[in-house]
C-alpha cells in the first residue's frame, strides 16, 4: 500500500472491531446495498441485494475464535522487535463469507499482539459494480483505499475482501493478506459445488449448490481456515521482520 | 502398501523408545545448526521429541474435523509415515501427526528412511536399507527429479486407497527463503563465524513459536487436502 495514501489519520478514521460489531446490526449500515450475487465478466456485482443482518454471526464467531498458544507468542514476539507490527488496517464487507471466517480471527491477532486495528468498509450505499473501485463514481466508499490493494493474478486485478494490512507504528507495510488463505482453494471448491450434478435442473443446481456452501461455511473446516490465514500472516510477518 | 507391511510400522510410543535406543543412535545423523557435515553417531532426540509432543495441542476445528473426515465413507483411518529424528522438518511435524492421528483415531506407524548410513542424495537403491522400498514409492517429485524428502507423510483410507500426501514442509515455511537469510554472510564475517552464526540462529528458530505455527500450518493444509478429496471429491493439483 503506498505509504502515504494510509496517514496516521486516515487510519483512524476506520471502526474498532467493536465499534464494527455494533455498525453491521445498524440500520446504517443494513440500508446499504449487499452483493446481488452474480458477478460481471469484468469482477464487479451485476447488482446490489438486500443486506441481512450478520452482526450475530460476527459475534459468534469472535467469541469462539482462538488463537493458538504459539500464535499468540508469535505475534508478541513480533510486535516486540523494532519496526514490528504496530497496526492493522482491515477492509470488510459483511456479506462477504471471507470476511466473516477471517475478521473475527484478525481481531483476535490484534487482540493477543496489542496491536491496533481499523475496520472500514469497501463500499458506501451502493456495491461496487465494476472491477476497479472509483472513488470519484463512489464517493461514499473508501475505494481509494481499495485501488492500492487490489487482488492480482493472471485473470487481472479485482477489489477482493477481506483485506489486511498490516503496518509498522509510522505506518510503514509490511504484509498484505488478502480474500482467503493459498490452502483454502476456494475457486476450485466453489466451482465443483456450483457444477450441476447428473439429474439436476439448472434450480435445484443452484440451491444444492448453495446449501453446501452455506454447511461449509458451519462447518470446522471454516476455522481451520480462518486458523491457516493467521499462520499465513504471522510467517509472512516473520520473513519481513527478518528483513527478507 | 498392505496391511501386513504397514502393521511393521513403529507406533508413536515406540518411535520415541527407538529414537533413544543405541540401536539408533549408533546410525548416522545430521545436525543442521552445525553444517550438512554426516555425524557417525547421532544426536538423542528422544527427550527434545517427548517435549514437543507434550506441548503439541490439536484445536477444537482441527479435531472436530479430523474426527468428521475419518468418520466419513473411505475416510482416513492410517497414516504412514517416513521420517529420521535427525531433520528438523520431522522433528517439527511429527509430534503434531501423532496428535492428529490420536484426535481422529488413526492408525499412525512410523518408518526411518536410512539404514545405519545416511542417504544424502536421490533415492536409496532398493535393498539399501530396511524401508528403501517405501521411500522409493512415496519420493518426492520436484522439478523432474526424485528426492527422499522427510517427513513424509501418507493418508490412507481403511482399505489402504491413498488419499492425501504430506512432504517435508507446509505451504506457509518458506524453508529455503529462510535458510538462506540466515546463511548469507553479514558484513564483516568470516566464513567460520558465518557458519557458526548461522548455526545459532536456525537453532533460535527452531527454538521459536514459529516452528509451532508451522508445525500447525502442516495439520491445517493436511485437513484440507482431505477435505477436498472426501467432500468435493477431488485430488490436490
Amino acid at each position: 500500500m503506498a505509504d502515504a495514501r494510509v496517514t496516521a489519520e486516515r487510519f483512524a478514521k476506520g471502526m474498532t472491531f467493536d465499534e464494527y460489531l455494533r455498525y453491521v446490526g445498524s440500520p446504517e449500515n443494513l440500508a446499504r446495498e449487499a452483493f446481488g450475487g452474480v458477478y460481471l465478466p469484468d469482477g464487479g456485482a451485476a447488482h446490489g441485494g438486500p443486506r441481512k443482518d450478520n452482526s450475530a454471526i460476527f459475534r459468534d464467531r469472535y467469541a469462539k475464535a482462538r488463537l493458538t498458544e504459539q500464535q499468540a507468542a508469535a505475534i508478541k514476539w513480533l510486535a516486540a522487535q523494532p519496526n514490528g507490527p504496530a497496526k492493522i488496517l482491515v477492509i470488510s464487507e459483511d456479506w462477504s463469507s471471507d470476511c466473516r471466517r477471517d475478521v473475527p480471527w484478525l481481531a483476535r491477532l490484534a487482540e493477543a499482539g496489542g496491536l491496533e486495528l481499523r475496520i472500514f468498509n469497501r463500499d458506501g450505499r451502493k456495491v461496487l459494480g465494476q472491477r476497479r473501485p472509483d472513488i470519484a463514481k463512489y464517493p461514499d466508499s473508501s475505494h481509494d483505499l481499495m485501488v492500492q490493494v487490489l487482488k492480482k493474478d493472471e485473470r487481472g486485478e479485482w477489489a477482493s475482501l477481506p483485506v489486511a494490512v498490516v503496518f509498522t507504528k509510522d505506518m510503514k507495510e509490511l504484509h498484505r493478506y488478502i480474500e482467503f488463505p493459498a490452502i483454502y482453494r476456494k475457486d476450485w471448491v466453489r466451482g465443483q459445488q456450483n457444477a450441476a450434478r447428473p439429474g439436476e435442473s439448472a434450480d435445484q443446481t443452484k440451491d444444492r449448490a448453495a446449501k453446501d456452501f452455506l454447511a461449509l461455511q458451519a462447518s470446522p473446516f471454516f476455522d481451520i481456515w480462518a486458523s491457516a490465514g493467521i499462520d499465513e500472516i504471522l510467517s509472512g510477518l516473520h520473513e519481513r521482520v527478518l528483513g527478507k | 502398501m498392505t496391511p501386513e507391511r504397514f502393521a511393521k510400522g513403529m507406533t508413536w510410543d515406540e518411535y520415541l523408545k527407538f529414537t533413544g535406543s543405541p540401536e539408533n543412535l549408533a546410525r548416522e545423523g545430521i545436525d543442521v545448526r552445525r553444517g550438512m557435515g554426516v555425524l557417525e553417531r547421532r544426536l538423542d532426540w528422544s527427550g527434545y521429541l517427548r517435549d514437543r509432543y507434550a506441548n503439541a495441542r490439536i484445536g477444537a476445528a482441527e479435531t472436530s474435523s479430523i474426527r468428521w473426515l475419518a468418520a466419513q465413507p473411505g475416510g482416513p483411518a492410517k497414516v504412514l509415515v517416513i521420517c529420521e529424528d535427525w531433520s528438523s522438518d520431522v522433528r517439527r511435524d511429527i509430534p503434531y501427526l501423532a496428535r492428529l492421528a490420536e484426535a481422529g483415531g488413526l492408525d499412525l506407524r512410523i518408518f526411518p528412511r536410512d539404514g545405519v548410513k545416511i542417504v544424502m542424495k536421490g533415492l536409496p537403491e532398493p535393498g539399501e536399507s530396511p524401508n528403501a522400498d517405501l521411500m522409493r514409492e512415496y519420493a518426492n517429485e520436484k522439478n523432474g527429479q526424485t528426492f527422499a524428502t522427510i517427513p513424509v507423510a501418507v493418508f490412507f483410507a481403511k482399505d489402504f486407497t491413498e488419499l492425501h500426501r504430506y512432504v517435508e514442509y507446509p505451504f506457509v515455511y518458506r524453508k529455503e527463503r529462510l535458510y538462506g537469510h540466515h546463511r548469507a554472510p553479514r558484513a564483516g564475517e568470516s566464513a567460520g563465524e558465518t557458519r557458526a552464526r548461522a548455526g545459532r540462529d536456525i537453532g533460535a528458530m527452531f527454538d521459536s513459536p514459529f516452528f509451532d505455527v508451522w508445525a500447525h500450518g502442516a495439520i491445517a493444509e493436511i485437513i484440507s487436502a482431505l477435505y477436498e478429496r472426501l467432500v468435493i471429491g477431488g485430488h490436490r493439483g
